[in-house]
């Protein structure tokens, strides 16, 4: 298959906020490619500095240190009308002094396209977000929904070859929140414009993205496929983020060419598949999604003994919280078979089978 | 006594909307007696002067000063005609009518100016963190600490032949006269914007200040160029600060008095001064009176075209 061009290199940037009694590093060090056609997301808290970042792709801010490269051209320092790149802003800051066509067409007219083009483009794209009804209305007499689809729509008019999303859909209520998903990654494939979505919302980030970067403290911690990141995540922060972990403390006590030994209590030691960054005698950590250790009325035979102290039904599966005999907690979901009544009880003594191809073994 | 029955009733939908109804009633009395004072000052200060004023348009003018309490149309004659002493001719009064048209001139000029200096200024306040905000605001209101005679001779020593602008021009051989610029309608107009500028800036602060700057972020995310930023959006969106700031320096400067008489050197009359000289040394009550009625029209139909003009576009957009 070609390979793919590289739409948005981040290249080492440093981004610091100096006022007279702090000073900040929103942004230390981050790299990152961007391919051409992507959707791609930047996860992370509060603060993690991704809007910071989506902030220096756009041209807002410039970067303390570093580069930014749109198609192989170096665009840190260009001003933000002078870059292919348009946003979708967090509160969509449509004009108020403007209807939703004068909105949607404004980025044309500031690029001096002929009338009869910025129409025939404006009409087409008020037809792929099904807003044509609308186009004479107030940016202030519509719903919050129709408002993100204008901004959506406004931003896409121009063409650019790459579309921020800053917290986009944080303002939407569920439901809508849902259908605006499936509409942006239909958006997405049809325009082929890249996309680089900044959300704090994870399961957002798991289902829409085709590659994601986790951040945190101005760090890119971690760039991978939602399934490269939700099984294999390389650090304890990333395994906490992103869905539920269970973490087993544990100490290397020896390691060969295809496995590596873990003791996790005096009495169980696993077997997991080698990691090159381990040696004998190290304190690890082992992250165990829910789903997949499973539960078993004859503990001895399991890794982890315990008791049920918690459980909660939800239909196709059901969350068990064990109390392990260490004093720990452990949380196991299990799918639930089909009209049958659940063998495990409140309080029942239980074992739990550690699945050890899919344990991760983190840095701390 | 209805009052006391809905309360009894409250339950029920109908009493409660008679229990508010009552309560509007009686929160508007009070909101009257509350207004009483306000509008006394009003009729007494503003409204009775101005009737008298009127009713004097009317009247005949006394020998030394005053009126003659008989009817008479000579005060709105004198305003737009003028009678030749000798043979009795009736001409249009060209002079007032200069006067008018210069008033208007400087006035408009002036509120252009204002809004050009004044502009920035608000735009660069309103940027400020919100502790210097106060400062630079502090500072724009510092002149009307100065009386208004001694801010106009100060303005006097910049602009006169030996004042400092002359002197420094002719210092560094720019120029090898004095620019003759007091008593010209440009010191007028100058002296007026200077007088009335922070009029401008207060309601242009108060309206950028609100601008939320994302929308100018916005704009030039999608291409626009400063200078197209500030007129597709930044203009259209702090419109209100540009009316109430160009009302309230053009409607002053229009009745203007101290700054033409002081820097136009009593050969640049404006409305102000031709309505003074008819009550003072004219003897002439009823056409001053005449005068100062045509001011008022003058400012009504002003700024009639003016709202009208600003709403229009207005329509245009949507």
């Amino acid at each position: 298959m070609k390979e793919r061009q590289i739409a948005v290199e981040i290249n080492t940037a440093t981004k610091i906020f100096e006022s007279k009694d702090s000073t900040v590093t929103a942004l230390d060090q981050v790299s990152i490619e961007i391919q051409e056609n992507e959707f791609f997301t930047l996860l992370g808290p509060s603060g993690c500095g991704k809007t910071t970042l989506l902030r220096l792709i756009a041209g807002f801010e410039h970067p303390t240190d570093g580069q930014i490269r749109l198609y192989g051209e170096d665009i840190t320092f260009l001003p933000p009308y002078q870059r292919s790149v348009n946003t979708v802003f967090q509160n969509y800051a449509l004009f108020p002094h403007m209807t939703v066509r004068q909105n949607i067409s404004f980025g044309l007219e500031m690029l001096k396209y002929p009338k009869a083009e910025i129409n025939k483009t404006v009409n087409s794209i008020l037809k792929l977000v099904r807003m044509e009804e609308l186009a004479e209305r107030r940016t202030s007499d519509i719903s919050g929904g129709q408002q993100q689809r204008v901004a959506l729509a406004r931003a896409l008019a121009p063409r650019p070859k790459v579309l921020l999303l800053d917290e986009s859909l944080s303002a939407l209520d569920y439901k809508l929140r849902q259908d605006m998903q499936i509409e942006l990654k239909r958006l997405q494939h049809e325009t082929g414009i890249t996309f680089i979505f900044v959300t704090h919302d994870q399961e957002e980030a798991l289902t829409m993205s085709d590659r994601m970067a986790v951040m945190n403290f101005g760090q890119v911690l971690q760039i991978g496929s939602p399934s490269e990141i939700y099984n294999f995540p390389a650090e304890r922060f990333v395994a906490e983020f992103i869905g539920d972990s269970n973490f087993l403390e544990g100490v290397v006590t020896g390691r060969d060419d295809t496995h590596v030994r873990i003791r996790i209590s005096p009495t169980t030691e696993l077997q997991l598949p080698t990691v090159s960054t381990v040696e004998t005698g190290m304190q690890v950590t082992l992250a165990v999604r829910p789903e997949q250790a499973t539960l078993t009325l004859s503990p001895s035979e399991a890794s982890l003994q315990g008791s049920i102290s918690n459980m909660v039904y939800f239909g196709t599966h059901t969350h068990y919280v064990i109390k392990l005999d260490n004093g720990n907690s452990f949380t196991v979901h299990q799918q639930n078979l089909s009209g049958h009544e659940s063998q495990f009880k409140t309080g029942s003594p239980v074992g739990v089978q550690l699945n050890q191809t899919t344990m991760q073994i983190l840095k701390d | 006594m209805s009052e006391s029955n809905s309360l009894t009733l409250s339950k029920s939908g109908r009493a409660h909307a008679l229990a508010t109804a009552a309560d509007r009633k009686r929160k508007l009395r009070s909101y009257f007696l509350l207004c009483i004072p306000a509008l006394l000052v009003l009729l007494l200060a503003a409204a009775g002067p101005l009737l008298i004023v009127l009713v004097y348009t009317f009247l005949e003018a006394g020998p030394y000063g005053g009126v003659v309490w008989q009817l008479s149309l000579d005060g709105w004659f004198e305003v737009f005609l003028k009678e030749d002493i000798f043979d009795g001719t009736v001409s249009i009064a060209d002079a007032h009518l200069s006067i008018f048209w210069r008033s208007v001139k400087l006035s408009f000029q002036s509120t252009v100016l204002a809004l050009v200096l004044g502009f920035p200024t608000a735009y660069f306040i309103a940027t400020r963190s919100a502790a210097t905000r106060n400062l630079w605001l502090f500072l724009i209101t510092i002149p009307f600490w100065t009386n208004l005679l001694i801010r106009t001779f100060a303005i006097m020593q910049v602009i006169r032949d030996q004042g400092i602008i002359n002197t420094w021009l002719i210092k560094f051989g720019i120029i090898e006269a004095p620019i003759e610029m007091l008593y010209t309608e440009f010191a007028i107009m100058l002296g007026m914007t200077y007088v009335y500028l922070p009029l401008m800036v207060l309601p242009l602060y108060a309206s950028i200040e609100k601008l939320d700057f994302r929308l100018v972020e916005a704009a030039y995310d999608l291409y626009a160029t400063r200078l197209r930023v500030l007129w597709r959006v930044i203009v259209p969106l702090v419109k209100p600060g540009i009316i109430a700031g160009s009302i309230l320096v053009f409607i002053p400067s229009l009745g203007a008095y101290v700054t033409p008489r002081v820097l136009g050197g009593g050969k640049n009359l404006m409305l102000g001064n031709l309505i003074e000289l008819q009550f003072g040394q004219g003897r002439n009550w009823p056409l001053g009176a005449a005068l100062s009625i045509t001011l008022l029209f003058i400012v009504m139909v002003s700024l009639l075209v003016y709202v009208r003009s600003t709403q229009r576009k207005d329509i245009g957009h949507g």
